[in-house]
């Protein structure tokens, strides 16, 4: 064997070669989406920006856009969805032909991975502050302004209603309700969402203060709120059941993540499955996560980022994110007046979930105006009530577009 | 000459209806949001109350301790709660206020309990059993020790 020709044959396979003979037909596509694969990394081990997805979302965006490595491919998941192709809805075709981050993007497309998600989630969320002051359930509510206000800018930008409805749930600043959402009704959006909702999540220390100082004043701010109620534990164990029954009832597309949501906090709650709990909170989340963040990175193909939609949804993301922020501070404003000032507003912008950045921020801008002032749990029931309250936002809008 | 063409003329009459629709959606969804959690805020209250409403009613004494011998009665607001430690053999009485702490009672007199503010009479019990007690109590009733108000604990027995 000539010995020339076998390192012809490994330069001509190599991935070198592909981004250069095939630089101007989409091989600077991959190039950026590197360099974008790089800085998200920065920004997860420098800035610490969400480190945990982070760093696997950029991963895969990294081993998805390496020319000819074959883990990813975009074109066996448009023929999934095309119901004039043979290979509609196949997961035969993916399982045969695909490369590793195609299977583990089976787990995002049967919506796997989030509900696994949320059942650590739900495993490590104490439900008490929610419990001990129901009221913060509206603060939740009206924190969900964000998505439904970049759902409509989303249509004034000619988006489809079905990708408006993904690109709107980034309000509900919950990671694994926007990749549940977004997976269902506009998959091919799946990698621009979700960086721009887990971005934003971390950026919350830097989005809400701005805004939280906006729209309320000084003395409201002061607000030192009583302390609640403690909590049983038999209510505690009786919630996550008629959570459930009762969010799945209204709505019964939120099943799924109401119902593994509640059933890790009921596995936490009980105080007879610790190790069952422990493992979600642990193990379970650990896995699910690198599958996850792997392979929602992976979607992110130069070809299909590098457009004018993605800029638009980084766009809308914000908005969502203060849009959200406002509404929910708006309430708290709201029921500093009906209380007559027994309810600080600050706890208000905690309820757009991203538990518990969100609460922190309260406590921390909280305690800047009244060093003596503890809002973190007062604001925690805002902010765990956030998280029911995107998963019913997002059970509407699949139920209107899915 | 016409500004639009007539597509483009339907594909903006579309575009205008497709705003107003996408409009209406987002006002309902979010009054959705709205009406399923102010629901769920009524079904928490009314789940939270029933809780509240439970210990009054309940035989507190039988869930005090495990051991044989627990007893209890319901006074108005006083609850005397008879418990067997098990680790000492004695008969202990235990009195406590939940609601209200200006209830009937015997006031027994006797040493008052280190940071009980002088509220809690101790008889032939030492401070630190006492304490220890209290603690079993708050924790067995599932209520805050600061909502409870010990007024005495008493030997009455030993075995």
């Amino acid at each position: 064997m000539n010995i020339l020709d076998v390192l012809l044959k490994l330069w001509q396979d190599s991935g070198f070669n592909a981004i250069i003979s095939g630089f101007l037909n989409g091989g600077w596509q991959n190039l950026v989406m590197i360099a974008i694969g790089c800085l998200l990394l920065y920004l997860a081990i420098v800035k610490k920006f969400e480190p945990l997805l982070l760093c696997g979302i950029a991963v895969g965006c990294i081993l998805t856009n390496l020319p000819g490595a074959g883990l990813y491919h975009q074109e066996l998941w448009t023929n999934f969805m095309d119901a004039n192709h043979e290979a509609y809805h196949s997961y035969g075709t993916i399982l045969s032909e695909g490369g590793l981050l195609d299977f583990f993007y089976i787990g995002v497309k049967t919506s796997i991975y989030p509900c696994l998600i949320f059942i650590g989630v739900g495993a490590m969320t104490d439900f008490g502050p929610l419990l001990s002051n129901p009221k913060s359930l509206l603060l939740g509510a009206a924190a969900q302004l964000g998505v439904f206000a970049a759902f409509f800018g989303a249509i004034l930008l000619k988006f489809t209603p079905e990708q408006a409805a993904a690109i709107g749930i980034i309000g509900g600043a919950d990671g694994p309700t926007a990749i549940f959402l977004t997976s269902k009704l506009a998959p091919e959006l799946l990698g621009a969402i979700a960086v721009a909702a887990y971005s934003y999540m971390a950026l919350i220390p830097m989005i809400q203060p701005p805004f939280m100082k906006l729209l309320t004043t000084p003395e409201m701010r002061k607000v030192k709120m009583e302390q609640t109620r403690t909590v049983s534990k038999a209510e505690k164990i009786v919630f996550p059941i008629a959570v459930t029954l009762f969010v799945a009832l209204l709505l019964p597309d939120t099943a799924p993540l109401i119902g593994c949501l509640m059933f890790g906090n009921l596995l936490k709650e009980t105080g007879v499955t610790e190790r069952l709990a422990d493992t979600a909170q642990n193990s379970l989340m650990n896995i699910v996560t690198i599958l996850l963040s792997t392979s929602v990175g992976a979607t992110m193909v130069g070809s299909n980022f590098l457009t004018f939609k993605s800029g638009a949804i980084i766009l809308l993301g914000v908005c969502a994110f203060i849009l959200s922020t406002c509404g929910g501070l708006v309430g708290g404003v709201i029921m500093y007046k009906l209380t007559k000032g027994r309810v600080n507003p600050l706890i208000g912008s905690a309820g757009v979930s991203a538990v518990p950045m969100a609460a922190r921020v309260s406590n921390t801008v909280g305690q800047k105006y009244n060093p003596a002032n503890f809002l973190l749990m007062h604001a925690m029931g805002p902010n765990v009530a956030g998280v029911i309250g995107s998963a019913i936002a997002a059970g509407f809008l699949l139920k209107v577009f899915g | 000459m016409p500004l639009l063409t007539i597509p483009e003329e339907e594909a903006s009459i579309r575009f205008a209806e497709l705003i107003l629709e996408s409009g209406i959606h987002a006002l309902l969804g979010y009054a959705v949001v709205f009406f399923g959690l102010i629901l769920l805020m009524l079904v928490v209250i009314l789940v939270g109350k029933a809780f509240a409403r439970k210990p009054k009613n309940t035989n507190v004494g039988t869930g005090v301790l495990d051991g044989p011998g627990a007893s209890s009665n319901v006074g108005t607001g006083v609850l005397n709660i008879g418990m067997i430690a098990t680790g000492n053999h004695c008969y202990l009485k235990i009195r406590c206020a939940l609601q209200h702490p200006d209830g009937p009672g015997s006031e027994p007199t006797g040493p008052a309990a280190p940071g009980a503010a002088g509220e809690v009479k101790l008889n032939n019990v030492d401070p630190k059993t006492a304490a220890m007690l209290m603690a079993i109590v708050a924790d067995k009733m599932q209520k805050p020790i600061n909502e409870l108000r010990f007024i005495s604990v008493k030997e009455v027995e030993q075995r």
